[in-house]
């Protein structure tokens, strides 16, 4: 019987990995899989263990239990340098006392003795790759830290690795470089088609450039799936608060019919959702309502739902508005919406309908986080 | 003119006025003296002026000297490659453990700076004698058959001298590989790097000042030791510092001595000269900063 995990096309495969740092759990029974020129994104707050996952990977942590695969080939016992892997660091780790040329140059002197001419070819295919033609004789303290970091991602790639582990790149960068380097990324990511993994604290990130994310949190993946899957069904209230933002509440499930549940809030507003299995009618039952399904609006409105609520806060930002509201028993909402050029905003203490549909009702496993102040949409990092 | 702006450039100046002071007094002073005492002669000559260079063709023209000057950078070299070996891989291990074994590391290395420098001799001299400890244990093991002469010998110095300037070297380079950042090594070992080659192409370009630093340190230290050859080799041993310490003392030839001295002071500071250039041109110091 041939052994799934003997497949080339699964570039990784952690089974069961656990590692314990002072009697300090940091990863529990952890399972996961990268398939060939798949872009995975670990995202968690920090000491959800997502580092210590890139480190073990690497082979810069052994853990305490588990299997390891690369391509499938046991992987546990192999030196780092032996894993064929690229790395780009949090701080780039660029060697400051060699050139740009030498930087990236050094993985092929080191894994082989190729002759000076196809060591020229390569390190300019990358520096052409990277967008940074004429680098080569610079030494990285004269470069700036988005030129920096496209030496590291470089030096990463130049060996043709089979697996390119991404660990915290960008959070050294200012905000618009963040943005261009994600672009630049997903663009390399995608004339490479090179497996990555990528681990970061940043929502943003890692829905920009994944094609799944694994949301960890203490030593464990809580939720792995596809960028737009994950944000639309997140399933448990943290998932659902860590990627994008979102207003949970807690109710009581009154009624339960064909699928779709009557929920009540406990001051007596009440809307209808998608059920979730483990509802029971009398049951407590959480749901999540993101802040751009709220159609706010000045008075009444036809819609499945409609509650009242009262403007306590306002934040301008340009393209898009946040509103702050109360509704009786709900009284930390969060509404997001597109004001039209030169339109009215709705006033400190206004009295506005907040319209949505059943479809925007995200069932979740858990109240954990209900009632919890949903994070200010300016969250950048 | 502005008395605040006078005061601000004058203040630095006394923050290290002590120091000059003391260097004037102490060194430049007597070196000066030593300088001119070398140029004249012990015995000059009825009529000859002050000026003379009897003492130093004295000492080039003599194959004796040259030997001894041989005899005593060899010493130098060798006690110093020995104490950086040494001393960077003790220096690795302290910054890489923690607890116990450092405070153990760090212990060890200061025990001999605290011990009276006789003392610690006095005690190799002990362990290697014909029938020190050392030569017991190892005729009792059958490894060695009857006394061996190590004592006087010249590895019986680089020994003791390396034992007496390693701990320097550990502290130097200690606070120098603690400034190399672990993700460079990390970033060296994925990309393929053995951990020599990781030594040599990352580890020992990055902490070249501690290198360069304590090379000179034990160098120089190891070049002009008068203790350590006079204890162990005797009188006569063919050093440099001996054969001063026998002019200014024994033979009262000053002239002598100082221009001995003069040599090795110059000689010492072109090596070093040369060295720091060197190892400069080596890592293209100057060129790069860390990042």
């Amino acid at each position: 019987m041939p052994d799934p995990s003997a497949d080339p096309e699964l570039i990784l495969r952690l089974e069961g990995v656990s590692k314990t740092f002072q009697n300090q759990r940091v990863l529990d029974a952890l399972d996961l899989e990268i398939a060939r020129g798949e872009f995975l994104t670990l995202l968690g707050p920090s000491g959800c263990g997502k580092s210590t996952t890139l480190n073990i990977v690497a082979g810069l942590l052994s853990p305490d239990g588990g299997r390891m695969t690369l391509r499938g080939r046991a992987a546990d016992r192999l030196p780092p340098r032996k894993r064929r892997l690229g790395m780009v660091f949090q701080s780039w780790a660029l060697f400051p006392h060699m050139t740009v040329f030498d930087n990236i140059a050094y993985g092929l002197k080191m894994q082989g003795s190729p002759s000076a001419a196809v060591v020229k070819t390569k390190v300019d295919e990358m520096l052409e790759l990277v967008r940074l033609p004429g680098a080569e004789g610079k030494f990285p303290s004269q470069l700036s830290g988005g030129m920096q970091q496209r030496v590291a991602l470089a030096r990463a790639l130049v060996t043709g690795p089979d697996l390119l582990l991404l660990d915290e790149p960008l959070s050294n960068l200012d905000a618009a470089l963040r943005k261009e380097m994600q672009v630049e990324i997903k663009r390399i990511h995608e004339t490479l088609k090179v497996s990555t993994l990528l681990v970061t604290h940043s929502q943003e990130e890692a829905l920009v450039m994944s094609d799944r994310i694994a949301v960890m949190r203490g030593g464990k993946i809580e939720r792995i799936a596809p960028p737009a899957e994950i944000y639309a069904d997140p399933r448990s209230s943290f998932v659902c608060t860590f990627v994008g933002d979102a207003n949970v509440m807690l109710g009581r499930v009154e009624a339960l019919d064909a699928g779709v549940a009557r929920i009540v809030l406990p001051t007596g507003l009440s809307l209808s959702a998608t059920a979730r299995p483990e509802w029971t009618i009398g049951g407590e039952a959480a749901f999540a309502i993101r802040p751009e399904s709220f159609a706010v609006r000045p008075g009444p409105v036809e819609a499945e739902h409609v509650w009242s609520a009262t403007v306590t806060d306002r934040i301008f930002k340009g393209g898009t508005v946040t509103y702050e509201l109360a509704a009786e028993g709900a009284p930390h909402l969060t509404a997001l919406a597109l004001p039209r050029a030169g339109g009215r905003l709705f006033e400190r203490g206004e009295s506005v309908a907040l319209a949505f549909g059943r479809q925007d009702v995200i069932p979740l496993a858990d109240g954990e986080m209900a009632g919890a102040a949903v994070r200010p949409l300016t969250e950048t990092v | 003119m502005d008395g605040t702006s006078g005061l601000r450039r004058v203040a630095p100046l006394l923050f290290i006025a002590p120091v000059i002071v003391l260097m004037a007094a102490f060194f430049a002073l007597p070196v000066a003296d030593l300088l001119s005492m070398s140029f004249q002669a012990k015995h000059p000559e009825a009529g000859a002026g002050g000026f003379s260079l009897v003492n130093y063709a004295k000492i080039l023209g003599d194959l004796w000297y040259w030997q001894m000057l041989g005899n005593s950078l060899a010493l130098g070299f060798c006690a110093t490659l020995t104490s950086l070996a040494i001393g960077y891989a003790v220096a690795w291990r302290l910054t890489h453990c923690g607890g116990w074994e450092r405070t153990l590391i760090a212990l060890a290395c200061l025990l001999p700076i605290f011990v009276n420098v006789i003392v610690g001799i006095l005690g190799w001299y002990i362990l290697m004698l014909p029938f020190g400890v050392i030569q017991q244990a190892l005729d009792a093991l059958g490894l060695i058959h009857g006394p061996l002469r190590w004592l006087r010998s010249f590895w019986a110095l680089v020994g003791v001298l390396t034992y007496e300037h390693v701990p320097f070297a550990v502290l130097i380079l200690a606070a120098s590989l603690q400034n190399v950042p672990a993700d460079k090594i990390a970033a060296a070992r994925i990309l393929g790097a053995s951990g020599p080659r990781i030594l040599w192409t990352v580890l020992l370009p990055l902490s070249m000042p501690g290198i360069v630093a304590s090379s000179i340190l034990v160098f120089s230290l190891s070049v002009s030791s008068y203790l350590v050859p006079i204890l162990i080799t005797g009188p006569r041993g063919q050093f440099i510092p001996i054969s001063i310490y026998s002019y200014a003392a024994e033979l009262l030839d000053w002239n002598m001595a100082g221009a001995l001295a003069f040599i090795l002071l110059v000689v010492v500071v072109v090596l070093t000269y040369l060295f720091i250039a060197l190892s400069n041109r080596l890592t293209r110091r100057g060129e790069w900063s860390m990042v």
